[in-house]
């Protein structure tokens, strides 16, 4: 029954009308509209009002405009804010190194992935959705456990040096903890499976007689790879790199549990300005602000791009 | 030919990597489980198999944080995946299920918003409105919280299950007298649910897991377990975290169980 | 048949259908009687589908009305129209048992509320046995072939006791000898629970061979309604000529038109009688159409034989060998000859020969 395709003679399949599709069923989107809108838009908007707020000293804001927050972000105008203005570098490197880090933690997880997707789409039926399974269920387990159990593992006097050392292949605790690798064992270990379900997917839909065409052409196994099958794939390839970009970029628990204070990421910034007292939110919400432009810039070049595939 | 085409497929190698991935992904999880039985309060010697540690999370006073921690966490996941549930029941229907309109893609990006948008900035902006308007913090707030970003993830999969179940049996149930009401319990219901289940399972998960949000919405006092368990680890990783670490994963391995064989069941 | 004494079952209004800009359906009239076996036939995207579905009510009309045994039914939607369809698909429901299916109709209807349980089980029963499952009630239809399938499909419309079945184009996913049992079978139940059948198909043999009376549809328009009979023997013009079976088509100008009994003249000059509408005037432009099996092979200077042509070649087809000829004016020929033991031709390619065909056989038509 599956095999077989509705071939609908006057085509009206597509067109709305009688019982099928019905314009009246957009009713049952205002709860989802209203939720959203109500406790997800507006909260962004208010958020981007709340960036140009005065900050209160005890957290919070005082309502007065202000771009304080923006010129905090970008210049450094010296402790009493008399000085010439310069370009302040504290902030602008910790964005840089979240995006260079989340760069970084995307190639990682598309290279390990990619192998990954690959080998198991083309398991036979009866295996494939075993190793499917096995390879998302770690995505179900708590993400801050799983942070933590990474943190135990890596530890200096962790069981994984412990181990070492035992078996003799080191003599002291490799230092891991609080470093840059750390932090992308921790990315890399929360968003892998976010590469690899898109790729498996395009992979699994992948018409494999073009690659024995290509053989059969004298192709060898890696141009097969090269100029056949990673073409074919490419849009499972891009849609799991923003799936690991975008939340790498804004991620707290790996930098903050495994990266310690000298590998701040954007998130632990964010973060820093609504803790207690100390915080200042209008500079938070700027800080914010700055974050969501970067993503929704990435999805709509990412939008843009598909709309321009879909439309060729 | 088979046996051909089974040969361009492989590339060496990516066994290997597989299986690298696997151990990376599982090492530390089955480490803390095998940990969370270590009879040592030394946390890293190996002093004997033992219960204690869950025996302490049960029963002694100072784990009783946690206790209520993992009530808040389990009532707010229920309550936030059954009305993200119906929501986006409703929401896919009259997405899949009205034809097309001006603004459809709006409505689309705008029920995925919370997938779009960086867990931080809806933490932030979602503390940002309640501030304003001067709600309390707490366990409603988290509530509220949970359930918007549970929306896309109870969607997807029930409108990915939707956009498979072909129009016909609606209207077959329709041409057999059934009202719109009884059309949507006897036919669409039941063909709709495994993707219903999977979606709540979802939900249900990804309120469980949620800790950037629920951080900074939940102001002083309640605490969902992720944020208890934030907090005892930043004191240091103790066994009674890896008992319970080791009890939540069985949890998330009995959810994720159920929603797998849901899923093959959805497929026959 | 005498139908001008029959009730009429449907009647289509002036239907037209569009979908923006284009126009599924224009301006279509035209009954369909009481405990008939009406079928609407046609290739794809000739509105026949978009019809039935107006009918049913998944489909609104832009223009005209329906009436079902006189009531207008246009407005109301399809669960409260005493019409049921067999579906293309058959559209079991899969999370339903056979008889949790069949019963589904009985169970949604109204006035079975107040009925008796055992009704509807005693209906689903007979039903069940009408097309021979009845010890496959327990069953899920993926657990049933392709032809079970479409008789619970078949057994499922049929329960609530329709006044009309819908049927589109039911048999279309089976296999050939599937289908041609199921024809019987299908035209067996529509003459055992005489229920006015209203079947959709683009395949003339299933038409042809079930049909008490047949609509060609094309371009959202009907072409012609009458019996298989008159279908084929007297199409009302090129586009039914054309799309019923096979047919030779000559260039020609009617030369005279008495009262349906003209003749005709052909491009190569050949005049020759034939039948035409009354209605077409003399001098009128048209075609000459010819059934391949209405032509036969004489010798060229045969004083019978009215065309004449060159043999290009011959296909057989097992009971029929198909000659292809050309005639001095380059219009190709096709002519059926049957393969019995008198008929061996004994003819080759390039042979000249004649053509004998009576009268009543060429069929004059102005469009």
């Amino acid at each position: 029954m599956a095999g077989l395709t509705p071939t609908t003679s006057t085509g009206t399949s597509a067109t709305l009308s009688g019982s099928a599709f019905d314009p009246l069923r957009k009713r049952l989107l205002f709860p989802a509209w209203f939720v959203i809108g109500f406790f997800l838009v507006l909260p962004v908007l208010l958020m981007l009002v709340y960036s140009f707020l005065t900050k209160e000293f005890r957290g919070g804001v005082v309502w007065e405009f202000s771009t304080a927050s923006y010129d905090q972000f970008f210049f450094d105008r010296g402790l009493f804010g008399d000085e010439p203005a310069k370009i302040e570098w504290t902030y602008i490197t910790i964005f840089w190194r979240s995006i260079v880090q989340a760069l970084i933690a995307t190639v990682i997880c598309l290279l390990i992935g990619f192998p990954t997707a690959y080998f198991i789409a083309t398991r036979p039926d009866s295996t494939r959705n075993l190793w499917l399974f096995l390879v998302t269920v770690p995505y179900w387990v708590n993400l801050l456990i799983r942070t933590v159990s990474m943190k135990f593992l890596i530890r200096d006097n962790g069981p994984m040096n412990e181990w070492l050392m035992m078996v003799g292949l080191i003599d002291s605790p490799i230092h891991l903890i609080n470093t840059n690798i750390a932090v992308q064992l921790g990315l890399f270990y929360s968003y892998l499976p976010f590469m690899v379900l898109p790729v498996y997917a395009s992979v699994e839909r992948f018409n494999f007689s073009l690659a024995e065409a290509a053989a059969d052409l004298y192709a060898s196994r890696w141009t097969t790879l090269r100029r056949v099958i990673l073409p074919a794939v490419k849009p499972g390839i891009i849609a799991g790199c923003i799936l690991v970009f975008v939340p790498s970029l804004g991620a707290f628990l790996a930098p903050d549990l495994l990266g310690g204070a000298k590998n701040f990421m954007i998130g632990s910034l964010i973060e820093e300005q609504f803790k207690g007292s100390a915080g200042n939110w209008p500079f938070g919400a700027a800080c914010s602000m700055i974050l969501l432009s970067m993503v929704l810039l990435v999805l709509m070049v990412y939008a843009r791009s598909q709309a321009r595939a879909g439309a060729q | 030919m088979a046996q051909a085409s089974a040969g361009i497929k492989k590339y060496p190698g990516f066994l290997a990597v597989t299986l690298v991935c696997l151990l990376v992904l599982y090492l530390p999880l089955i480490v803390v489980m095998v940990y969370s039985f270590n009879d040592s309060a030394s946390i890293t010697r190996w002093g004997g198999f033992s219960f204690r540690w869950y025996h302490e999370v049960f029963h002694s006073a100072e784990n009783a944080k946690f206790k209520e921690a993992t009530w808040n966490s389990i009532t707010i996941a229920l309550m936030a995946a059954i009305a993200a549930t119906v929501i986006a029941t409703a929401a896919a229907i009259g997405m899949i299920r009205s034809g097309q309109w001006r603004g459809k893609a709006s409505s689309f990006a705008l029920i995925n918003l919370p997938l779009m948008v960086p867990e931080i900035v809806t933490a932030v902006a979602t503390l940002i409105f309640f501030s304003a308007i001067g709600f309390t913090t707490g366990y409603l707030t988290i509530l509220i919280a949970h359930c918007v970003f549970c929306i896309p993830f109870a969607y997807l999969p029930i409108a990915a299950r939707l956009q498979g179940v072909e129009t016909i049996y609606e209207q077959a149930a329709m041409d057999l007298y059934a009202t719109r009401w009884q059309t949507f319990t006897k036919v669409l219901l039941p063909l709709l649910a495994p993707g219903i289940i999977s979606g709540f399972l979802l939900a249900f998960i990804i309120s469980l897991d949620d800790f950037i949000i629920t951080n900074f919405v939940k102001g002083a006092g309640v605490e969902t377990l992720p944020t208890a368990i934030f907090g005892a680890v930043k004191q240091g990783i103790k066994p009674n975290i890896m008992a319970i670490s080791t009890l939540m994963l069985m949890v998330s391995v009995c959810f994720v169980t159920v929603s797998y064989l849901v899923g093959r069941l959805g497929q026959k | 048949m005498n139908q001008n004494n029959q009730q009429i079952a449907i009647d289509l209004n002036r239907i037209s259908k569009n979908y923006g800009e284009v126009t599924a359906l224009h301006n279509v009239s035209g009954s369909i009687y009481d405990n008939e076996f009406f079928t609407l036939l046609g290739p794809s995207g000739c509105g026949k589908t978009t019809l039935l579905r107006i009918i049913a009510g998944f489909e609104t009309v832009t223009a005209g009305d329906v009436l079902l045994y006189g009531e207008s039914i246009a407005e109301l939607p399809a669960n409260k129209r005493p019409v049921n369809t067999v579906f293309q698909q058959y559209s079991l429901f899969p999370h339903m048992t056979v008889a949790e299916n069949v019963s589904f109709g009985l169970q949604m209807q109204a006035r079975n509320r107040t009925r008796d349980r055992s009704f509807i089980k005693q209906r689903t029963a007979q039903m069940l046995e009408l097309v021979q499952l009845e010890s496959f009630a327990k069953r899920k239809p993926a657990q049933l072939s392709g032809g079970q399938q479409q008789r619970v499909a078949l057994a499922r419309a049929l329960a609530p006791e329709p006044r009309v079945l819908l049927l589109d184009e039911p048999l279309s996913a089976l296999d050939l000898k599937l289908r041609q049992s199921m024809r019987v079978e299908l035209k067996q139940i529509q003459q055992q629970t005489g229920i006015t059948f209203v079947f959709v198909t683009h395949d003339q043999e299933e038409a042809l061979t079930m049909s008490d009376r047949i609509a060609v549809m094309s371009e959202g328009q009907v072409q012609q309604t009458g019996d298989a009979h008159s279908i084929y023997t007297n199409p009302s013009n090129l586009f039914v000529a054309d799309f019923i079976g096979e047919t030779n088509k000559l260039d020609g100008v009617l030369l005279e038109n008495n009262m349906g009994n003209g003749t005709c003249r052909l491009k190569d000059g050949t005049v020759l009688s034939c039948t035409a509408r009354s209605d077409i005037a003399t001098d009128a432009n048209g075609t000459l159409c010819i059934r391949p099996e209405r032509l036969a092979i004489t010798s060229v200077d045969d004083p019978a034989a009215v065309l004449s042509g060159a043999i290009e070649r011959f296909h057989f087809l097992g009971t029929d060998t198909q000659v292809v000829a050309r005639t001095s004016t380059s219009e190709e020929l096709l002519v059926r000859v049957q393969n019995t033991a008198a008929n061996q031709l004994g003819l080759q390619a390039g042979d000249r020969v004649g053509l004998v065909v009576d009268a009543a056989s060429a069929t004059f038509l102005d469009q």
